[in-house]
């Protein structure tokens, strides 16, 4: 995944699979208000999110904007580092915080916790109160690429 | 102050352990070390000097045997409800270090060191209890942590990763108070204040009753004291920063909104009946912790928060 992370192809792939939504697994081991939690939250949701990739000074590597539009993500793209004020909310890491996050060994909900995906710009009440929202949508997303 | 409060400020957590129950601390809590004044950090300091006690002190030889004689589904509500504020005092832990270095005076810094000391004996309270009598065989700290998150709603992500992440911001801003109010309403008042004196009320109250568990009622009774010191310090200096600039107070509000936001919802439903309580008993605890968390900090309940207070899941009760 390193080495084709946030180009067209890997951001077009995400936003199929983050569209798809959740596994039947995982809506089937989890209670439905945890879903119409998530389903009221997306009908608020519209927003422009970056992804990056950073180095260990925090410097962006590589970046990719999503148009979510009530929960949908109806565009992508590549963009440079000039353009990520576009973005409402900034979520990235390190090459290896990627890594961990589609391939584990721990849940996207735990790395969540242990900050492995972080917030380098943006409202934090907006990020944690549609927090699930985006949980499910990273957890969506990687799942082409996921080991967990 | 009444004598039995007082009481609880001083004795060692052998007498803590034999003479008082969760009630009676959490009373103490909320109004047996309210009416200090501007010097609290440093009377908190000394407090805790007074009460810290040792992990090394605890006998967790009955526990085993009490542990493999509970149901299956007392165990399995007992780590589904206790397992949140094992993680829950590993995250305080590792994050209060940015909050420390954040507080206005040096006063303030003194105290959150003992703060510190104090979420890392938590940890490794719960760390030995996980390994010595539910029986996980970790190799390190974070292996008993992973082997038993499988127990927790996942919605306790909620709280703990909003710590996790203002923690990070105050970290990049430490002059930043509305940061730093965010992150105490995060921390002292709803995580610390909220969350984990439920958690405490529940085991502790079954464990007491029940005459089971006696190494884990005196660590964690004594850590329920200890909490004591952390929800007084954090109201203080909540009180103590709005009355600096009132603008915070909208501050608080929109935190605990956050949090109410995060706490409607949760990924596996707990069954509480075999530990003696029912839902709508710890909804009802909780709803209780924040009214009086709120009035500690001596601000008014707005109607928007008042309404949502009624909504939130007990299964989002942790601690730290």
């Amino acid at each position: 995944m390193e080495t084709e992370i946030l180009n067209e192809n890997w951001l077009t792939r995400f936003a199929v699979s983050a569209n798809a939504g959740p596994a039947d697994q995982r809506i089937e081991e989890t209670a439905s208000t945890y879903w119409d939690w998530i389903a009221a939250r997306k009908q608020t949701l519209t927003l422009k999110l970056a992804f990056v990739v950073v180095d260990a000074e925090e410097n962006v590597q590589r970046a990719g904007l999503f148009d979510i539009v009530r929960g949908d993500i109806v565009r992508v793209q590549p963009i440079s580092t000039s353009e990520l004020h576009a973005a409402d909310l900034v979520l990235g890491g390190t090459a290896e915080d990627w890594q961990e996050l589609s391939d584990g060994p721990r849940t996207i909900s735990q790395n969540i916790m242990y900050r492995r995906l972080r917030l380098y710009r943006g409202d934090l009440h907006l990020f944690f109160r549609n927090i699930y929202y985006f949980v499910e949508m990273v957890r969506a997303g990687l799942r082409l690429y996921s080991a967990v | 102050m009444p004598e039995e409060l007082e009481q609880i400020g001083l004795v060692d957590i052998e007498v803590l352990h034999h003479q008082f129950d969760v009630d009676s601390v959490i009373r103490y809590v909320h109004e047996g070390i309210v009416p200090i004044d501007r010097t609290y950090p440093l009377d908190l300091y000394r407090k805790y000097e007074a009460q810290r006690w040792n992990i090394s002190e605890l006998d967790f030889t009955q526990d085993k045997a009490d542990w493999m004689n509970l149901t299956d589904a007392e165990r399995d509500t007992f780590l589904r409800v206790a397992t949140g504020f094992h993680h829950g005092e590993r995250q305080v832990a590792v994050d209060i270090v940015p909050l420390l270095m954040a507080a206005p005076r040096d006063e303030h810094k003194m105290y959150l060191t003992s703060q510190l000391e104090d979420e890392t004996r938590h940890t490794l309270f719960f760390d030995r209890f996980y390994r010595e009598v539910v029986g996980l065989a970790a190799t390190d700290i974070m292996d008993t942590l992973d082997q038993s998150y499988r127990y927790m709603s996942e919605t306790f992500i909620g709280s703990f990763g909003y710590l996790a992440y203002i923690a990070d911001q105050i970290r990049r801003h430490p002059d930043n108070r509305k940061l730093l109010a965010s992150g105490i309403t995060n921390y002292h008042l709803w995580i610390e204040g909220v969350l984990a004196l439920s958690v405490a009320k529940i085991t502790l109250n079954f464990c007491k009753s029940q005459h089971k568990l006696p190494g884990f009622h005196k660590g964690f009774l004594a850590t329920t004291r200890d909490e004591s010191r952390h929800v007084v310090f954090g109201m203080k200096l909540l009180k103590e920063l709005i009355a600096d600039d009132p603008s915070l107070q909208s501050v608080v509000y929109e935190t605990v909104i956050t949090m109410l936001t995060m706490g409607s919802t949760y990924t596996q439903i707990i069954d509480y009946s075999p530990l003696l309580v029912e839902r709508d008993d710890v909804r009802h605890i909780m709803m209780n912790n924040l009214r009086k968390k709120l009035n500690m900090v001596e601000i008014p309940i707005p109607q928007q928060l008042d309404k949502m207070i009624s909504a939130v899941q007990p299964e989002t009760a942790a601690g730290g």
